[in-house]
């Protein structure tokens, strides 16, 4: 190579570098004349109602996903400028720590009101429930019978040592769950629930779905998940021998977390945003967003799909999401004291 | 130097968390015993694996002949394109499936086993670049002394290509060191794991920080561990480009052994997890569940990939030829600095990143009203694929320069020339071939690259990594087969390309 190409070389490359990069730029950024939605949901077969929204509304939408933790950090280290203008999370708790950090905006809308009952939403409007997800025992219908194991914390009887199943102590899911057990319960007794199922040496796995092969494949009996992620399951296989034990219904009922969705304070088109909450949490698309998963519907009148649904209905332990909010740090401290992996 | 301290900014943020909050940690010291151990096994197995596995097949290849050697040549660098949490999924779903409870492969155990698998192509790259160089006159030499071949490989030839290994085990235990998918699948409880359960579980980024700077000085140390070992010594050869060597032909059973072993090791780790990733994509695609926004994030990946192989081979370059062509201490310092990043777990480069780049993206907004510049693009984005894989580029381009004798430079100075000179006429043509190692390694881990892309890519700014990993968090395992096989096939083909064009460049 010569002088003289080296240099014409070095002039392409450095041509082609700055083209480049503002091609990229462009392409992969966002845009202002669009809603973006940070959601925590995992967006698959989720897309419908936003789809339907953008068509009807003539709006273009840009989904964005993580789990709600990395969204938070995102929304509090763009502050002002952020380019979020709704926020969607698979948990109340984190719902929580977003109002509490000042990045949501309240919202007046009658609709929202009739849309989501009390309780479901946050008294001051900044977020509303999307669906309910039931985190609960499951058994293997093979080898563990109906009435073996009824409370949370009779996971932790000496009888399943061996046998239990628990997914990681990353998972958002258990996080929010020892949270709101703390809120509930109190620091010792939830830490001496805990202890008593690490005692069993449980198998730690990476999602809720291993928990349920793993017990169907007999690497376990019993073990902890969401319910959807059964409904899922069976939907592929109607035969797949596990069932839910709706938990602790002779003490508060089962745990039941809430996905929601907020508009960011930031947004630069909050009307919009609002339309788009309303839109989302109308009943037609709170079914979508809860039959396709195999979730509960907030609103009256949303049924379950027929793989939960013949499981029965069950109390519902009430949902406090600033108690479990507050206790966040608590739990996943509180979880690695007890070696929850 | 200027480009080392860009890199090493951000790197600034780490220790300062030790001052902004001394007590962080305290609240987590139960944690830091079990990280400690966990890195350690890490840290030793994977080493000894990789450092045996590929100083052994490079070997295997390099000095003996068998039917379907030059085939085999390539095949043995194709795990590369396979992502440690790809194959841990193959794994975990193999083990299950197969029944073997014995075969425990969530354990550290498991783990190194993993990377050593995933990793080995590493060291036998540059092992094997590094034979290749050595021409036949030592290890015929050797041989003339009385030293079987063996011997005289492993007593001649390996020592010589140290740098090349050394530098080869480096890679793999950085990678190791900052991977976070595979462990975080397989429950091994390192410090990434431990670093990601502080920061999105306890939101306590000054203690994250601060597990992540412990982290930085386990790279650190098995950095100047590499470069002690190093120490003075020069290998330069002065029959850089000489023919490859007459290699030893092997026939009957030995032939045959030495094709199906590591044949059986490729379609362990490449073709089997292809197999099964292909059988869940058409079930995906049958059942209509493939993953949102699937071509525009395959497009994402490959853009950023090849911009990324731009900008990090570019300033690899520069470094190198500024300490070749200025041997200051400072210069190696900056080196030394800038190519830490790679031990870095990226959702700490990441933060590393964000936390100045943020600042000033505000401070540039309100003086300027532009909004998020930096932070709001792909610009932070490529800051920490820098930060990350500057070492990786560095490594191969470097190795390829000390192989260039000194004595040519100052020949061609001698001769007349000027630096820039003999940057065109004399170095580039003869490191070519690193460049293009370093090139189709940046790219490949651009591809594959997971945590700091989460964390910094632009809204729409989604890739394929983003999308196996968004469908693997919620086990939709089929709509994660998918984007999973392009990036092992798009990792392949530059593997591929790899190959051919260093054989037909050495």
């Amino acid at each position: 190579m010569s002088r003289r190409s080296l240099i014409v070389v070095a002039a392409v490359v450095a041509l082609a570098l700055v083209g480049g990069f503002v091609g990229v730029v462009v392409a992969t950024s966002g845009g202002g004349d669009q809603l973006n939605v940070f959601t925590a949901r995992s967006h698959y077969g989720d897309e419908k109602p936003f789809e339907a929204f953008a068509v009807e509304g003539g709006t273009d939408l840009t989904l964005f996903g993580g789990s709600a933790s990395e969204l938070y950090e995102r929304l509090v280290s763009e502050g002002e400028q952020t380019q979020g203008d709704l926020l969607i999370t698979v948990d109340g708790a984190n719902l929580w720590r977003a109002e509490e950090a000042g990045l949501l905006l309240p919202l007046d809308s009658a609709v929202l009101e009739r849309n989501v009952p009390e309780g479901l939403r946050d008294p001051g409007g900044e977020w509303y429930g999307l669906t309910l997800r039931a985190r609960t025992i499951m058994r293997s219908t093979e080898r563990v019978g109906e009435d073996d194991v009824t409370t949370y914390a009779g996971l932790g009887d000496p009888r399943w040592k061996g046998r239990l199943c628990l997914r990681s102590a990353t998972s958002e899911y258990n996080v929010s769950f020892v949270a709101d057990r703390i809120a509930k319960d109190g620091e010792s007794e939830t830490r001496r629930m805990l202890e008593r199922w690490l005692a069993n040496d449980p198998a730690i796995l990476g999602s809720d779905t291993d928990v349920l092969k793993a017990i169907a494949e007999g690497t376990c009996d019993v073990g902890f998940t969401n319910s959807y992620y059964l409904g899922r399951e069976l939907e592929e296989d109607p035969g797949f021998p596990v069932a839910p034990v709706w938990a602790d219904q002779d003490g508060r009922g089962t745990h039941v977390n809430l996905s929601g969705v907020a508009v960011v304070k930031a947004t630069d088109r909050p009307d919009e945003a609002r339309k788009l909450v309303e839109y989302l949490t109308a009943p037609a698309q709170q079914r979508i967003f809860a039959q396709n998963n195999h979730e509960l519907g907030v609103g009256p009148g949303i049924e379950s799909t027929p793989e939960i649904a013949r499981f029965g209905a069950f109390k519902r332990d009430p949902i406090d999401v600033s108690g479990a909010g507050g206790h966040l740090e608590d739990a996943v401290r509180m979880m690695n004291d007890v070696g929850w992996d | 130097m200027a480009a080392a301290a860009l890199v090493a900014a951000p790197l600034l943020v780490l220790p300062a968390s030790f001052v902004a909050a001394p007590d962080a940690l305290s609240d987590f010291s139960g944690l830091l015993p079990d990280a400690a151990v966990a890195t350690a096994m890490l840290v030793l197995g994977v080493g000894i694996g990789t450092l045996v596995l590929g100083t052994g097949l490079a070997a295997l290849v390099s000095f003996f002949d068998f039917p379907g050697r030059s085939w085999l040549e390539w095949a043995l660098v194709l795990p590369l394109a396979m992502p440690g949490y790809v194959f841990t999924l193959f794994a975990l779903g193999a083990a299950d499936a197969l029944g073997a409870s014995w075969l425990d492969v969530r354990s550290p155990l498991g783990a190194v086993a993993v990377f050593t698998l995933v990793l080995y192509p590493y060291v036998y790259l540059l092992a094997r670049s590094a034979f290749l160089s050595q021409g036949p006159e030592l290890v015929e030499a050797a041989r003339g002394l009385g030293l079987s071949r063996t011997r005289a490989i492993v007593r001649v030839a390996v020592p010589l290509a140290r740098p090349a290994i050394l530098g080869g085990v480096a890679l793999a235990l950085m990678e190791s060191l900052a991977d976070f998918g595979t462990v975080n699948l397989l429950g091994v409880q390192t410090f990434t794991n431990a670093i990601y359960k502080v920061w999105f579980g306890a939101f306590d980024r000054d203690a994250a920080l601060q597990l992540g700077t412990l982290l930085v000085s386990i790279t650190l140390t098995l950095l100047a561990l590499e470069r002690l070992s190093r120490g003075r010594a020069r290998y330069a050869q002065d029959s850089a480009n000489a023919k490859a060597q007459a290699p030893l032909r092997l026939r009957g059973p030995l032939a045959a052994l030495a094709l199906a072993g590591p044949l059986a090791l490729v379609g362990l780790v490449v073709a089997a997890p292809l197999a099964q990733l292909a059988v869940w994509s058409v079930n995906s695609i049958a059942d209509g569940q493939l993953a949102p926004q699937f071509a525009t994030s395959a497009r994402n990946s490959l853009m950023l990939a090849g911009m990324s192989v731009v900008l990090v081979v570019g300033a690899a370059l520069v470094l190198a030829y500024g300490r070749r062509a200025s041997r200051s201490p400072a210069g190696n310092g900056a080196v030394r600095v800038a190519t830490i990043g790679y031990g870095l777990p990226g959702s700490v480069v990441a933060v590393a990143v964000i936390v100045p780049f943020g600042w000033l993206d505000h401070r540039l907004d309100d003086v300027a009203g532009v909004g998020l510049l930096l932070t709001g693009t792909v610009i932070g984005l490529f800051a920490a694929y820098t930060v990350r894989f500057l070492a990786l580029a560095y490594q191969s381009v470097d190795a390829g320069l000390e192989r260039v004798p000194r004595s040519l430079d100052e020949a061609a100075r001698g001769l007349g020339s000027d630096r820039l000179d003999v940057l065109a006429r004399v170095h580039l043509p003869m490191i070519s071939g690193a460049m293009l190692t370093a090139a189709l390694l940046v790219f490949t881990e651009v591809m594959k690259e997971l945590p700091a892309t989460l964390l910094l890519r632009p809204l729409g700014g989604d890739t394929l990594a983003v999308a196996v990993w968004q469908s693997t968090a919620e086990s939709l395992y089929e709509t994660a087969a998918l984007p999973a096989l392009l990036i092992v096939l798009v990792g392949l083909a530059p593997v591929a390309a790899l190959i051919r064009l260093s054989r037909r460049v050495a």
